[in-house]
């Protein structure tokens, strides 16, 4: 861990257990770097609060916690509006992940989102689509997949979910969740609205970060998460219930690594030393960002296959992904390699960025391993 | 005068906000104290100044009336100043 990340840590744990960060300290950071580092780990806002009761302001800081609260009250109001619809149409919803994460932490703006995540009634997502478009929304991409996502500018972005985890995902999160309905608790006031029980939905925050991790890792955001979740809920949780559900999903020992780790992090008035084996995984925390990135998920697919099959996939990739990239694959799967094509004329016209990035890590991997 | 259609209010960890939504020049958000918030819920039916200042009154009967007319105006103020009311 560098001083960056112990400062931005720091920071972190006095904002979420409003704690007066040490005046000092503060005033010995290099607010530049912090900066740069919070906003990778979408966590300014909470960052902001911290340095604002120290007594520290920064214009770039402030400006991101005000965009931060503007954009989960324009989320607030437009969820609502989207829901009050759902119970017009009978279509069951649950609200999940962040949704219910940011009413935990203790002020406005210091959970930041960049999408709404919803499970909705699968049989209804053709409804859910005539209701987004009504309001504005664009649909994006083929629609295949476990969601469908909704754009209105400047920044609301819906992730419609028909299903938790797609046929891409673990065997064993896939067939947990089949009947997701069998966790879903009606709530009292609303017609067709359901929740998690505070269990399930920390067994579910895991596996989501599961598969975060297996994928293109994910970052200290989610350790943040899950310090606060905890704080808040832990004592109450049925523990033994928590504990079998996560043998049952083999994320038992996973769940404990995290659970420690969090709670060493954040818990305390300053930031520990960490044994070995958690610096390691803090490691991956710091690495990843707020989303995942390119160089971690390509040295996770390269722990699975070879080089040149990687680049292969790159070219030629699987039917499953092509059905959800390209609608006109999706819909006549004897268009692949017109699909090919389209997609790599995409790639080079919108996101010629991509390819770049890809050589870079691909060629890091190369030297990394002649090291 | 009454607030403008563009602008919605929101209660989120006991905070009140106004939000301009849509296309008006004011972007930004603004968060408001007790009275501020008492008097844009005043302002989600068409009200006047007077109107408004009397229910302040009745709320906080031991308020000075001077104190609570120049308050009422000058948040009524700012609130035009960001296109906040409609008249």
């Amino acid at each position: 861990m560098n001083d960056i990340s112990r400062d931005l840590i720091y920071l972190l744990s006095c904002a979420v257990n409003e704690v007066t960060p040490d005046a000092a300290r503060v005033q010995a950071m290099d607010l530049e770097k912090v900066w740069e580092f919070a906003k990778f780990h979408m966590v300014t806002g909470a960052t902001c609060i911290a340095l604002e009761r120290a007594g520290v302001k920064r214009k770039e800081f402030h400006e991101a916690l005000s965009k931060a609260v503007r954009k989960n009250i324009c989320f607030d109001l437009e969820r609502q509006a989207i829901f009050d619809a759902f119970e017009e149409w009978g279509i069951w919803y649950l609200p999940m992940k962040g949704i219910i994460l940011k009413e935990l932490y203790p002020e406005n703006g210091m959970r930041q989102m960049s999408d709404n995540d919803v499970l909705c009634d699968a049989d209804k997502m053709e409804e859910v689509r005539k209701i987004m478009l009504a309001r504005g929304y664009t649909k994006k991409g083929a629609g295949k997949g476990n969601h469908d996502v909704y754009l209105k500018a400047p920044m609301l972005n819906f992730e419609m979910h028909r299903s938790l985890f797609a046929t891409r995902h673990a065997k064993v999160f896939r067939d947990y969740y089949a009947d997701v309905k069998r966790l879903m608790i009606k709530d009292e006031n609303r017609g067709y609205e359901y929740r998690l029980s505070d269990e399930d939905f920390y067994v579910y925050f895991t596996v989501h970060e599961r598969k975060h991790k297996d994928f293109s890792g994910i970052g200290i955001r989610t350790l943040l998460d899950r310090y606060v979740f905890l704080k808040e809920k832990g004592d109450s949780l049925d523990w033994n219930y928590v504990e079998e559900q996560e043998s049952l999903l083999e994320i038992k020992e996973f769940e404990i690594e995290r659970r420690k780790l969090a709670m060493n992090l954040f818990s305390g008035e300053t930031v520990p030393e960490l044994a070995a084996e958690d610096e390691i995984i803090l490691t991956e925390y710091l690495g990843a960002g707020a989303n995942g990135n390119m160089d971690l998920l390509i040295q996770k697919k390269l722990e699975k296959m070879s080089k040149p099959r990687f680049v292969l996939e790159c070219f030629f990739p699987k039917m499953e992904y092509m059905k959800r990239s390209v609608p006109f694959v999706d819909k006549w799967p004897w268009l692949y390699p017109a699909g090919v094509v389209f997609r790599w004329g995409r790639i080079l016209i919108k996101r010629k960025g991509i390819v770049s990035r890809v050589l870079r890590a691909l060629n890091k991997k190369q030297n990394d391993k002649k090291v | 005068m009454k607030l403008n259609p563009s602008f919605l209010t929101h209660v989120t960890k006991g905070e009140h906000y106004l939000i301009a939504m849509g296309d008006v020049k004011f972007k930004g958000i603004v968060k408001n104290n007790k009275t501020a918030a008492f008097i844009v819920e005043c302002l989600k039916q068409d009200v006047t100044e007077e109107a408004i200042v009397k229910r302040l009154m009745e709320e906080y009967s031991e308020a000075d009336p001077e104190i609570v007319r120049r308050d009422v105006g000058n948040v009524i103020g700012k609130l035009r100043s960001i296109g906040a009311i409609v008249e």
